[in-house]
């Protein structure tokens, strides 16, 4: 399994909505709504730095559709690194 | 007095400081002269001083998604605002539209989440701060967390003139109620700013008290010939006041009336008061409630403890009251609270309107041996119970000169409120 596949990246995320945000685990599902996480657009931006710093990447392109779900976190991930 | 439809009255309270964290725990400490000045020290400073302190993390009170944006001085004011409206029996004021509004004063807002920033850049060499940093270092970070979480859409103002914010801020909803621009106003203060930066800040002053070699709860002596400096304290206080017609139209009681708001500033120095500014204040919000000197039950005064400080405020309440100070009951409460800053103002007004709820005069602690400079009726160390209060006079004056003094009344028309233990952050 690579760093970069999806599982692995959801369940980074995952692991750190639940350590800053209280966010359990099960909740963070590639379908759940980022809105309905209660993560608006800082707290997102957020979660982004903290996926550079854990992953070691730069994320150029932040783009994401509009109520965005952690699936689409773990894509726009993934498209930057050309996964 | 003829009442008036515009009239303002105080329908809810809300409390989080160093003598309370409630309003009838504020009452209770009042009536028992129960100080809430504690040693805070820090492994950054050499020296221990004497702050009015609240020994409770109230961090538990809010999601981590919340506490992204929110200082301590955001948590304990939206915890004080909540009780207020919980009090004052209106907590959403969607419904208002903009005839709902908050006036809010602090003097540093989130400055805990700013310093600790400023750290991060200069010590850990962190480039970049997190996102919702800037938010939770805001001055106006607490009236807008609380707007959007009570929904008061009208003006949510930040005001910011140092020890008299709050003052200021409540004046001026005041007369937008009076001037029937609204119906009803959310108003108070917060400060939380016991950080080793802010305490080094005022230590460079030199106007901090030193620590009483005895008891460290007896350090602030306001008026007193041994006083030796002010002493900080954290907290904050709300309320919801209203125009009469609101409040009987909806059946609330209150506390009192709001019936009188002066301001005027000195004009003179950045640092150091002058009494003339403070003498046109309390002389204006006489006017403004049409009260004659001697009919004043009560003065609440600024009085910090600062070897200069006190005199000043002694030579205007003399100047203000004329022949009726020699018997105008004045104290000085933040002996057992200390400074509040930004949120003393609306501490000290809570202060008279439970004194004229309860019938009795607060006290200045440790007052046993007055100042000859600060030769004023004082109520020294001990409360004066069962004494009617009809109208009481807070003066607030900050840095920078300005100088607010609000008067607050009995109220005879509508129904008496009386503090009950429900609202509470415990």
């Amino acid at each position: 399994m690579n760093q970069h596949d999806t599982e692995s990246i959801l369940a980074s995320l995952q692991n750190f909505l639940q350590e800053r945000f209280d966010i359990p685990v099960e909740s963070a599902t590639l379908d759940a709504s980022l809105r309905e996480l209660g993560l608006d657009s800082m707290l997102v931006l957020d979660v982004m730095l903290e996926t550079e710093d854990r992953l070691g990447v730069k994320l150029n392109d932040l783009s994401m559709p509009r109520d965005a779900t952690v699936g689409d976190v773990v894509k726009m991930i993934q498209r930057n690194l050309g996964a | 007095m003829a009442t008036s439809k515009q009239d303002v009255v105080i329908t809810g309270m809300g409390v989080v400081s160093p003598i309370g964290l409630s309003v009838p725990e504020l009452r209770e400490s009042l009536l028992q002269n129960r100080s809430g000045i504690r040693l805070w020290q820090s492994p950054q400073m050499s020296r221990t001083l004497p702050a009015g302190l609240i020994e409770r993390d109230f961090s538990d009170q809010f999601s981590k998604l919340e506490l992204a944006y929110m200082d301590r001085c955001s948590q304990i004011a939206m915890l004080a605002a909540g009780q207020a409206l919980k009090d004052g029996g209106i907590e959403q004021f969607e419904g208002y539209a903009q005839r709902a509004g908050l006036y809010y004063g602090s003097v540093t807002g989130g400055v805990k989440s700013e310093h600790d920033w400023v750290r991060q850049f200069h010590v850990d060499k962190v480039g970049s701060s997190k996102p919702y940093t800037i938010m939770a270092s805001m001055l106006n970070a607490a009236p807008a967390l609380i707007s959007i979480k009570h929904r008061i859409l009208g003006p949510v103002i930040t005001n910011s003139n140092a020890c008299s914010s709050s003052g200021a801020a409540i004046g001026e909803a005041c007369l937008a109620i009076r001037e029937g621009r609204l119906d009803v106003a959310l108003v108070g203060g917060a400060e939380a700013a016991l950080i080793p930066t802010f305490m080094g800040l005022w230590f460079g002053l030199r106007a901090l008290a030193e620590v009483d070699p005895v008891d460290v709860s007896r350090s602030c002596r306001p008026f007193s010939s041994r006083r030796t400096g002010l002493v900080l304290g954290e907290g904050s206080v709300f309320m919801l006041i209203e125009s009469r017609a609101h409040a009987e139209k909806r059946g609330a009681a209150c506390y009192g009336r709001l019936s009188g708001y002066g301001i005027a500033s000195d004009g003179f120095h950045i640092g150091s008061p002058s009494p003339e500014g403070q003498t046109a204040a309390i002389r204006a919000a006489l006017a403004d409630a049409r009260l004659r000197p001697e009919q004043v039950s009560y003065f609440n005064a600024h009085a910090t403890a600062t070897r200069g400080g006190d005199p000043i405020e002694t030579d205007s309440i003399r100047a203000a009251f004329g022949e009726a100070a020699d018997s105008l009951p004045v104290s000085s409460t933040k002996a057992i609270h200390g400074h509040l800053l930004g949120g003393t103002s609306a501490m000290e007004l809570a202060i008279c309107a439970l004194a004229i709820q309860g019938s009795f005069l607060p006290a200045t602690a440790h007052l046993d041996e007055i100042d000859p400079e600060c030769k004023l009726h004082h109520i020294a160390n001990e409360p004066e119970l069962d004494t009617p209060v009809e109208h009481a006079v807070s003066l607030s004056a900050g840095f920078g000169g300005t100088n607010v003094a609000l008067a607050v009344s009995k109220e005879h028309d509508l129904l008496t409120k009386f503090p009950v233990s429900e609202a509470s952050t415990n």
